[in-house]
């Protein structure tokens, strides 16, 4: 695992960051891990703007974490407008949730998520649940080609 | 001439003697007298006779006025020509023959008055008196009116009697028919039926004693085998006219049929034979009587009949027929009228029968043009508040609520193309300004009129209403508690994580730093913290089964069971449960929610057998009657039936928590989805023996197959 793999968590909840990076870590992934407390956080960090303006968008993280419940814009929206936009819509969304509402997971998964995580309250499950997804998805998982989809806009 | 004994033949027998020459002239009367043979009659040869008496005979034969006379002491007669059509067939042989002889059937009334005026009395006058005098071999029905005066002789005493007489027999006979037929005429007028009709008809008929001794009507019912007596008038039998006559053919005790089959009257005689002794009235004992057909529109057969006894001192001569003719013909348009009347009365009566309903109704009546006017309304259309002239002198249109005018012009449209309208509703103004709701029922005639019925609706539209907000209300709710069960689940689990976790990460990195006794009670908070993620997540199962909608379809049980225990052994590997399904477990039902269902029961029976040295799980299928009753039974801790009433409800729970685990909401579950399906759950239980589950599905496995797959009910 390299440097470069970054890991987009957005989360909301400083806790929940605190208890998923120290799973990560638990879990032994060194990956860096960018963490963006809202749906807007989240977006201008992946599209290069607002706080963010003059990251290059084109260098995207290895994979997204990303909860349904968030202030100002909402994890499903965030993820509509990551499948809207060429540059980033193979990028990989994990949906990571309390929520086990079917209509969440039919919305995420129409949405275009590619994977659907309960986060256990019993942090031993949470850490199995990180730990496997690290394994996944920074090991396993081989990453679409850099620059997105083919006509993808600069 | 001595009067008995003698025919008349020997009274009258012309001589070839000189020929006579008194009395001159005096018609074909004064040629019998001058060819007669005086001598031998007792009035003696002519030449003989006083010179008054000549003088009169000359009178007489010359007169053109019906005259006889009688001579001498036994009123021997004389008479011209005029007198010959009362004579009849009295003349020749009445010529010198005794008057008590030539007039014996009514001498007991005539003699005296002759007699009178020969022993010196005053001259007679009688006028139309009736007398019956033998014609035609029977006595006879005549009317005359004559006087009687004296002949004097050469000695200035009484000679004779001289008789003026002029017959109007016609005359008061058709007086009285006439009379009696306007009677029929005048009296049945205002008759309400025909039996009526028939009994005031009958009875002015047979006020006409000497023409109609006795009058009955029958009438045969179209249906009836026999003819029913309907009237009777002047019946004198001893024995009441017999109620109903049978159609016997020539035996009918009155031939009705036969007149009927005829088409005109019959006559028939025996009544005696026929209706028993009969007392005399004014005309007799009548012994015939007729059958009249009363020819009635519409018939080509007649039904009705008058009887009527025929005069035993009438001749049915053709004014007499006529007289029956006519009465027959005026009781049947009397009793005609009177059916007519019925009929109109009837007709009336069920007029006045459906204006009644129309005054009472509670719903409102209409009747309408298609030019869009009230043309009648029903007092329970002023319920509106306007006046019945109101309602009526405007356009109905001008009532109806605005938003409502394009949809009841249409509605009124397709009433002109003869559609009837069933349930359409639409908002009409009040009075007061307030809209009512009315729900229509228009039949048109096909002549631009249209018969419409309105009901008030409003009251219903006002529970519809508040049922749709009430079940606006109910989705609001559910929403709401949607969005809820959303934020128990994130907002809830999130806190409940950063306590398991904190907790967890203090036990690793700072457990040096703990004793036992902290360790322990960290691990106490962890398993609270878990034990509540357990409670929330049934929770919101046991909501989300109330919530979601239902998919029926067929569903595998066994399959659904198998898959719950697999995973339950997979969760605890060392666990060693005997397991039996049931073959072909099937059933009608939503797949997910069933196995919701499963979850949980054979949850229970996995969790309460353990500690069992030989624990077995058993999931199959009984019937009551043709239903399947679904069973999960196992042998593990059971249950006391005395609590058996708490099993389903929510966080109830038979068990310690330190004895078996679990949050109370899993029964409930179970029992909310079975009732989802229409369903019945219970529980059989001992302690420490095991405990039975059995649950029904609405619809048997079998009916299931025809379609019900797409079938779905609404959220609830």
């Amino acid at each position: 695992m390299t440097d470069e793999r970054i890991i987009l968590l957005v989360e909301d909840n400083p806790r929940d960051e605190e208890l998923t990076l120290r799973a990560l870590h638990k879990s032994h992934v060194l990956n860096p891990v960018v963490v963006a407390r809202d749906g807007v956080e989240a977006l201008d960090y992946l599209f290069g703007r607002g706080a963010h303006a003059g990251r290059d968008p084109a260098a995207l993280p290895q994979v997204v974490l990303l909860d349904l419940k968030l202030p100002r814009v909402d994890g499903l929206e965030v993820l509509r407008e990551l499948r809207a936009d060429p540059r980033t819509r193979m990028l990989p969304v994990v949906v990571l949730t309390s929520s086990l509402e079917e209509q969440d997971l039919i919305r995420s998964y129409s949405l275009g998520a590619n994977s659907y995580v309960r986060k256990p309250v019993d942090f031993a499950q949470f850490m199995e649940a990180v730990r496997q997804l690290g394994l996944y998805w920074l090991v396993l998982n081989a990453t679409p080609p850099a620059g997105g989809a083919p006509g993808a806009a600069g | 001439m001595t009067a008995t004994g003698r025919g008349p033949t020997d009274a009258v027998s012309p001589s070839v003697q000189p020929v006579p020459i008194w009395p001159p002239g005096g018609g074909e009367m004064g040629a019998l007298m001058r060819a007669t043979d005086w001598s031998r009659t007792p009035l003696g040869p002519t030449e003989t006779w006083p010179a008054s008496l000549r003088t009169m005979v000359g009178v007489v034969l010359a007169s053109r006025f019906p005259m006889l006379m009688g001579w001498g002491p036994d009123l021997l007669h004389l008479y011209n020509d005029a007198s010959r059509a009362i004579l009849r067939d009295k003349h020749p042989w009445a010529l010198a023959a005794p008057a008590a002889r030539v007039w014996a059937e009514m001498w007991d009334v005539v003699g005296p008055l002759a007699r009178g005026v020969l022993a010196g009395g005053a001259s007679t006058w009688s006028e139309d008196h009736r007398l019956l005098i033998q014609r035609d071999g029977q006595p006879t029905e005549a009317y005359f009116t004559f006087s009687f005066s004296a002949v004097p002789d050469d000695h200035g005493g009484v000679g004779g009697v001289l008789n003026a007489v002029r017959e109007s027999t016609d005359t008061v006979q058709a007086e009285r028919h006439q009379r009696v037929l306007h009677d029929v005429a005048t009296r049945t007028v205002g008759a309400t039926s025909e039996r009526e009709a028939a009994a005031i008809a009958a009875a002015a008929l047979a006020a006409d004693e000497l023409d109609l001794p006795f009058v009955l009507v029958y009438r045969r019912d179209a249906a009836a085998a026999d003819a029913e007596l309907i009237a009777s008038g002047g019946w004198r039998g001893q024995a009441p006219p017999p109620a109903r006559v049978a159609d016997a053919g020539p035996q009918a005790i009155v031939p009705l049929a036969e007149a009927a089959s005829r088409g005109r009257a019959v006559v028939f005689t025996d009544l005696a034979a026929r209706f028993g002794p009969i007392t005399a009235g004014a005309a007799g004992v009548p012994t015939r009587a007729m059958v009249l057909p009363l020819a009635r529109p519409g018939e080509a057969r007649a039904t009705a009949f008058l009887v009527v006894g025929l005069s035993p001192h009438r001749h049915l001569d053709d004014r007499y027929r006529q007289l029956l003719d006519d009465a027959a013909a005026e009781v049947a348009q009397a009793m005609t009228q009177a059916a007519r009347f019925a009929a109109n009365v009837d007709l009336a009566r069920q007029l006045d029968g459906f204006h009644r309903f129309f005054r009472m109704s509670l719903d409102m009546m209409c009747i309408a043009g298609v030019d869009g006017y009230f043309r009648q309304v029903n007092p329970a259309f002023l319920g509106l508040g306007w006046t019945e002239h109101e309602l009526t002198s405007r356009p109905f249109l001008d009532f109806v609520h605005p938003d409502d005018v394009a949809a009841t012009v249409a509605e009124v449209v397709a009433l002109g193309q003869n559609v009837p309208t069933i349930h359409f509703e639409n908002r009409y103004r009040c009075a007061d300004g307030s809209y009512r709701w009315l729900s229509w029922t228009t039949a048109p005639d096909g002549h631009g009129t249209l018969y419409a019925i309105a009901r008030d609706v409003t009251h219903t539209r006002q529970i519809q209403d508040a049922l749709q907000e009430a079940k606006d209300a109910a989705l609001a709710a559910n929403h709401e508690l949607e969005s809820f069960s959303y934020s128990v689940a994130h907002d809830l689990r999130g806190p409940l994580r950063s306590i398991d976790g904190f907790s967890q990460a203090v036990l690793e990195d700072y457990a040096d730093r703990l004793d036992a006794d902290g360790q322990r009670y960290l691990g106490y908070v962890r398993e609270s913290a878990q034990q509540m993620a357990q409670l929330i997540d049934d929770l919101l199962a046991l909501s989300r089964v109330s919530r979601s909608e239902l998919h029926r379809t067929r569903v595998d049980l066994g399959a659904l069971a198998r898959a719950t225990l697999t995973r339950l052994q997979r969760a605890q590997p060392d666990r060693a449960v005997e397991v039996v399904i049931a073959d072909d477990l099937h059933a009608a039902g939503d797949p997910r929610l069933l196995a919701v269902v499963l979850d949980n029961l054979l949850g229970n029976a996995w969790k309460f057998t353990r500690g069992r040295a030989d624990p077995r799980i058993e999931v199959g299928v009984t019937r009551a009657g043709d239903r399947p009753v679904y069973v999960v039974r196992d042998n593990g801790a059971g249950f006391d039936m005395a609590f058996v009433g708490k099993l389903f409800g929510v966080f109830q729970r038979l068990h310690a928590a330190s004895e078996f685990e679990g949050t109370g909401v899993g029964l409930a579950t179970v029992q909310r989805v079975i009732a989802r399906h229409g369903g019945k759950v219970w529980a059989e239980g001992e302690v420490g023996v095991g405990a039975t589950f059995f649950f029904t599905l609405a619809g048997g496995a079998g009916e299931l197959l025809d379609g019900l797959a797409g079938e779905s009910d609404a959220t609830s």
